[in-house]
């Protein structure tokens, strides 16, 4: 005979269910959509840099007579002559190119986004995947065929029929402790990655100040030097057209500052981190009263079912 | 890792010390004691281009290649991790499903034996 004890189901998922996920999928999915669209934008700004470096290291390569991309004669041999099935990419030049490993390797940037993009769309698939209400389904019927079964095995036992009325509610039970599970994955999975975000997003602000646009640096020192001038306490002592001509370096040294900011991608480039971080937070703090009170209905619900007591 | 460990302790320190000392001078500018307050504010300056000194260095080993890669090798471990996360719970989903449809097979059973 199938017995569902109560304490099984109800003490893990109360530790748990104080939290979902739900909610929280489309603030994941903006964070992906957005930090993809900055790292795009870096990759087009990188690009000019990305094929000096590749032209550099052609040049090299020819005048050392090293190889400059590999060839495989069978593929594209069997390609030509039409005898098998290859296809254009069974007959593709790949670069052996050696790119020199300078300072600011726009290859080595563009690699770095390349893994934040694929970071971020593993993170959208987390917060999608398993639907709550599969599980819910899957988790009624087990419990309706356990009903089935044990009528069948023993007519005579009015308990067996506590298992059809306790399925509802018991499968909306797994679907959210299914859900605050998927929530601690999540939160896990940003704990773990918060660090090396905030380095990288670092390291590729670094890429856009020293080698996408070298101009970065002119220009936040003009902003800190104006604007730290007009703090000064010695400002205090200055009157008349000198002083209006301090504010007026500021508010140029300012607006020029975040005219480049934003241009050169910068400022998005930053908040990918700042945006991974709060992700964290809310994932750490997110309590989902509904969801909790829900919760409390079914187990209520549940247990009445399993004392075989109509509600 | 401890270089970037020392790197941020030596950052916080700096905006500490920098911040407290823009505090100090502001004071003494509110209280009226003026050379105080620039000699203090002369000292944060110096703190300030200190900063902007250690992002300078901080910024050389971040754009290093060998340290990029790396970055973009722990970055993929956290998408790895993502993934795995996304089995784990994929494996959850199909071993519920799994369990209603067995019992729904044993349930048809018992019923034809009955039967018999």
């Amino acid at each position: 005979m199938f017995m569902i004890p109560n304490r099984w189901v109800v003490m893990p998922v109360v530790a748990l269910a104080a939290c979902s996920a739900p909610e929280f999928g489309d603030e994941i999915e903006v964070f992906s959509a957005a930090g993809s669209t900055a790292l795009d934008r870096f990759d087009a700004a990188a690009a000019p840099l990305v094929a000096v470096e590749h032209a550099a290291a052609r040049a090299n390569a020819i005048a050392g007579g090293d190889p400059v991309f590999d060839f495989d004669p069978i593929a594209c041999g069997d390609y030509l002559t039409a005898y098998t099935i290859a296809g254009p990419s069974g007959c593709a030049l790949s670069s052996s190119l050696r790119i020199a490993e300078d300072a600011g390797s726009a290859h080595a940037a563009v690699d770095l986004t390349a893994s934040l993009r694929s970071y971020m769309r593993a993170l959208s698939v987390l917060i999608e995947s398993g639907e709550p209400g599969e599980i819910e389904a899957a988790a009624q019927l087990a419990l309706r065929n356990a009903g089935a079964l044990a009528a069948t095995l023993d007519p005579g036992n009015a308990r067996s029929a506590t298992f059809s009325r306790a399925s509802g509610p018991f499968g909306s039970i797994l679907g959210t402790y299914f859900e605050a599970w998927r929530l601690s994955q999540v939160r896990r999975v940003l704990r773990q990655t918060d660090p090396v975000i905030e380095e990288a997003t670092r390291s590729l602000a670094a890429m856009i100040e020293d080698h996408v646009h070298p101009e970065w640096n002119a220009v936040a020192q003009r902003l800190l030097v104006a604007c730290t001038d007009v703090v000064d306490p010695d400002t205090d002592d200055i009157r008349g057209p000198d002083y209006a001509a301090m504010l007026a370096r500021c508010e140029a040294a300012q607006a020029e500052f975040a005219r480049l900011d934003a241009e050169t991608g910068r400022a998005a480039i930053l908040a990918i981190a700042a945006t991974h971080r709060s992700l964290l937070e809310a994932a750490r703090a997110r309590v989902d009263i509904d969801r909790l009170l829900k919760l409390a209905e079914n187990l209520r619900a549940l247990e009445t079912g399993l004392q075989g007591v109509d509600p | 890792m401890t270089t970037r460990v020392e790197i941020r302790a030596a950052r916080e320190e700096l905006r500490s010390l920098r911040d407290a000392v823009h505090a100090r001078s502001r004071r003494a500018r509110d209280a009226g004691r003026m050379d105080e307050a620039k000699r203090l504010f002369a000292i944060f300056r110096k703190f300030q281009q200190r900063l902007l000194a250690l992002w300078a260095a901080e910024k050389k080993i971040l754009t290093r290649p060998a340290h990029t890669r790396s970055l973009a090798s722990e970055v993929e471990a956290g998408a790895r991790r993502a993934r795995k996360a996304v089995q784990q719970m994929s494996d959850v989903a199909q071993a519920l499903t799994q369990v209603a449809t067995l019992l729904s097979y044993v349930d048809r059973l018992v019923k034809v034996l009955a039967r018999g």
